[in-house]
């Protein structure tokens, strides 16, 4: 119960029971798995669902974001070593970008990352502006980014936009400041479709070249000036539709077929 | 010792597997002189796209005698481009060839950074006249110009985005387009692609631009 290929990353209540939801649903177990004595010191919970189509599964919940003991990025480097997962999803919950496009309960996948604090400030006459010249984007795993891809088709209920994700630490309640990051973005980032605070985690996982995690997240709310209450109404919705996406293209992926 | 088995002499495998099932149409196709052109899929859906498919027609006075249909993938596309297998229209051929710049460029991003590698490119664009041409024209406009970048890098990036364009430039001479017919579609091609990787049909749509 220590090994598998993937690993589930989840960060909040919602999340985990969402996740938990969906699992049971498909008649996955949900395990706690337990803490050996030596790995006390760090805050952690996992849990074994058990083969998952071809693959053996573990989640795990982790803190919000990705700083600190507990965030995406060290549980993430301790889980890969542990289990020697070769891929890494982060689901949950994510803001999205447009109302106009995308809808609550709707499914962002990362095909690449945009860590958007990563950037330079650089003086601007008597003031600052920020410097995106040198910034980069993160591919996503293109393995796993393959089965999601070859299941998009078979999902009703709601849309998937893969694309790219905004992730950084910060909360964002704020359209304004929203729409700057996406201009400022603009000649970094293809395709914005939403943001999120655990995926830049992630990106400490594997070489740029050569990386094992994707991010799947349910859009709860659009980051705007008055949406506290969006994202508690529909996070339920949001974790168990990319819950429910990333379950479903696991169990049903055929390698070979495309 | 089986492991010797890995260096016996094994049958020469030079198409990918969707490629394999296509060749047989495509020789019953030559054999019998019906002709054949692919289509690239890919239709928008809001900010993103729908899953991208390639498809190939067999067709006998302009009727359909076989059809094929495969998820994209680049192996496929270079396979199809080998058979000389052209698209049905001009711009659905400069769609293939955008989405395909996607890959070629992929690896340039990785190297030198995306900021990096957007304001070279850019740069080279303009540089190579990509500016005066219908369908760039008003996709470089568009674009916020960068930063000037010069140095050893920035050679070197240039290098590898001219090899890109040589290489779809290639692609398309093979495939048979007249001069002039095939500046148009590496043109549009690279519109294709700028079009996403700079974001500007989508940021019209959420109200940017």
């Amino acid at each position: 119960m220590d090994r598998c290929d993937v690993l589930l990353f989840v960060a909040t209540k919602t999340e985990l029971e969402e996740l938990k939801r969906a699992a049971r649903l498909r008649g996955a177990s949900f395990d706690p798995i337990p803490v050996a004595e030596q790995e006390k010191q760090l805050p952690r919970e996992s849990y074994w669902l058990g083969p998952i189509g071809n693959d053996r599964v573990i989640a795990v919940k982790t803190r919000m974001g990705a700083i600190g003991d507990g965030g995406s990025a060290a549980l993430g480097l301790h889980y890969v070593q542990k289990t020697q997962a070769t891929s890494v999803i982060s689901l949950g919950m994510a803001f999205g970008i447009s109302a106009k496009f995308q809808t609550f309960g709707d499914v962002l996948v990362s095909q690449s990352v945009f860590p958007y604090d990563a950037r330079a400030i650089v003086p601007d006459g008597n003031r600052w502006r920020y410097d995106y010249e040198k910034a980069r984007t993160y591919k996503a795993s293109p393995i796993t980014l393959k089965v999601l891809e070859a299941h998009r088709p078979n999902v009703t209920g709601f849309k998937v936009h893969p694309g790219c994700l905004l992730s950084g630490n910060a909360f964002i309640r704020s359209a304004a400041f929203r729409d700057d990051l996406l201009r400022w973005s603009q000649n970094v980032a293809s395709t914005v479709v939403g943001g999120e605070m655990e995926g830049a985690g992630l990106l400490a996982l594997a070489p740029r070249a050569h990386p094992n995690w994707t991010v799947v997240k349910g859009i709860c709310d659009f980051a705007g000036d008055e949406q506290k209450g969006d994202a508690e109404k529909h996070r339920q919705l949001a974790c168990s539709n990319a819950a429910t996406f990333v379950l479903d293209a696991l169990a049903q992926w055929k390698p070979g077929e495309s | 010792m089986p492991i010797k088995k890995f260096f016996d002499d094994v049958p020469i495998k030079p198409l990918p597997p969707d490629a394999r099932r296509w060749s047989l149409a495509l020789k019953h196709a030559t054999e019998h002189g019906h002709q054949a052109f692919c289509r690239l899929d890919r239709e928008r859906d809001g900010l993103v796209f729908k899953v991208a498919r390639l498809f190939l027609f067999i067709r006998n006075r302009g009727k359909d005698v076989d059809v094929l249909d495969a998820p994209w993938n680049q192996a496929l596309h270079d396979w199809l481009v080998r058979e000389k297998v052209p698209a049905e229209t001009p711009q659905n051929e400069a769609e293939r060839f955008g989405f395909a710049l996607k890959d070629k460029f992929a690896p340039i991003e990785l190297r030198f950074g995306d900021g990096f590698f957007s304001a070279v490119l850019v740069h080279f664009l303009r540089d190579q006249g990509f500016d005066e041409a219908k369908s760039t024209k008003e996709m470089l406009r568009a674009i916020h110009e960068s930063h000037g970048l010069r140095g050893e890098h920035a050679t070197i990036c240039a290098e590898m985005i001219d090899d890109a364009i040589t290489a779809t430039a290639d692609d398309l001479k093979r495939l048979g387009y007249p001069e002039g017919a095939r500046e148009d579609v590496l043109a549009a091609a690279i519109a294709y692609y700028l079009d996403e990787r700079f974001s500007i049909t989508n940021g019209r749509l959420l109200g940017f631009r």
